[in-house]
């Protein structure tokens, strides 16, 4: 944001990745609690923008909602109501855009163009134009990312054995193709549930970008943060940048490390002054069951425990018993 | 009214009275799909950069930029 704010006397930003501070001039999902990196991106942003300017722009939904299934978010919360507008729109319908284009190849046929660095491409599809033409990418995407990923998975013992004693699995191999690295990160996290992080040479240093898991984020991954420094994102799939290849050790010793400590057991002890605490502990015994690894008792108007297990974990969990009781006080001063 | 539908009707009106107004977005499916967006709404110049180039585009003086996606 900093060298943007340099860079331009006036600008705006949309964007949906989360960020530390927004500002004026940024429209951004996560300022209104809305998850960005699940339930809305820019183009989607974009259109609820300007669905406020016009009605009739309720036909521009499918542009939302394929930035969103680009960045494999589901249809549902926010992003449901780009769905609800396309059918409304009557320009989806059975998964069938404009009853010619099936969503999902769709989708595909855009990514393939802006892999194959054929970005005018793949606006002109977006555009409904030229699709033919995409499909032909689409067609060699598939042949070269198969041949990539057949690769990686033959030398994924290699790769673990590189890796081992590391949280992330990090992948420098000249033999990958450069513009793929991020789908074929995307696809080896799934499969193998670990952080992979995919580093390329091009013309300007080495691209990083890095893919977890749902269940990896769950347990306190997030790699924008990880990665904060030479680049960011979301804690799902970020980005980076470095200038020379003689960073690279650098960089994956302190991205391992900031992991390492995102999923290293902590406990959290809680010693919570309340009115009541042998009742409160009642209801709290009730919603504590299906917790492992969870102390809570009522010592002395005090509720006192401890919580152990990955940070992330940690704080869903504590974030659950401190709302617990909060209700739990709350029904005893209505009765 | 909820106070993202505020920002969304206040970014539209911005948007209104900036125009014309040029447009750069990351080069992925959701930067694109909002370059589209943006150039069927506002009929714009859409600029599609693979990553950020502050130093390039500060030589286009622009009269207005709108940019997003900035890094993925």
């Amino acid at each position: 944001m900093n060298d943007i704010k340099k860079g331009f006397h006036r600008y705006f930003v949309v964007d949906h990745h989360p960020s530390r501070e927004y500002g004026s001039n940024v429209l951004n999902p996560w300022m209104y609690n809305i998850d960005g990196t699940r339930y809305l991106c820019t183009a989607a942003t974009l259109y609820l923008v300007v669905k406020q300017l016009d009605e009739t722009f309720q036909k521009l939904s499918y542009l939302g909602l394929v930035g969103a299934l680009g960045d494999k978010q589901p249809l549902e919360k926010e992003n449901g109501e780009l769905l609800q507008d396309a059918v409304d729109a009557g320009i989806l319908e059975d998964n069938t855009l404009f009853g010619k284009y099936n969503l999902q190849q769709f989708v595909d046929t855009v990514n393939a163009c802006c892999r194959n660095s054929k970005k005018e491409l793949a606006m002109e599809v977006c555009l409904l134009r030229k699709y033919h033409e995409g499909e032909k990418e689409l067609q060699e995407y598939r042949e070269t990312f198969q041949r990539d990923l057949d690769y990686l998975t033959r030398m994924w013992d290699t790769v673990e054995k590189e890796n081992r004693g590391r949280i992330g699995c990090y992948i420098y191999d000249t033999r990958i193709t450069k513009k793929y690295a991020g789908e074929l990160a995307t696809v080896l996290a799934r499969t193998y549930e670990k952080p992979v992080i995919i580093l390329v040479k091009d013309a300007e240093g080495i691209k990083i970008s890095g893919r977890a898991t749902p269940t990896l984020v769950k347990g306190g991954i997030h790699l924008g943060k990880a990665f904060q420094g030479c680049g960011g994102g979301h804690d799902i799939a970020a980005g980076a940048f470095l200038e020379s290849g003689d960073m690279i050790e650098t960089f994956i010793q302190i991205v391992d490390q900031r992991l390492h400590y995102m999923v290293a057991p902590v406990t959290v002890r809680l010693d919570i002054p309340v009115k009541n605490a042998l009742q409160v502990m009642k209801a709290l015994s009730i919603d504590n069951i299906g917790y492992k690894n969870v102390k809570v008792t009522a010592e002395h108007g005090h509720i006192k425990g401890t919580v152990t297990g990955t940070p992330g974990t940690v704080k869903n969990i504590t974030d659950d018993i401190i709302a617990c009781i909060i209700s739990a006080v709350q029904m005893m001063e209505g009765e | 009214m909820s106070a993202f539908v505020e920002a969304l009707k206040r970014t539209s009106q911005i948007l209104k009275r900036n125009q014309p107004f040029q447009v750069v977005t990351h080069g992925d499916v959701d930067g694109v799909a909002a370059g589209a967006l943006a150039h069927t709404a506002f009929d714009c110049e859409v600029i599609i950069q693979k990553r950020l180039k502050l130093k390039n585009w500060t030589t286009l003086n622009l009269p207005c930029s709108w940019i997003w996606e900035v890094l993925s």
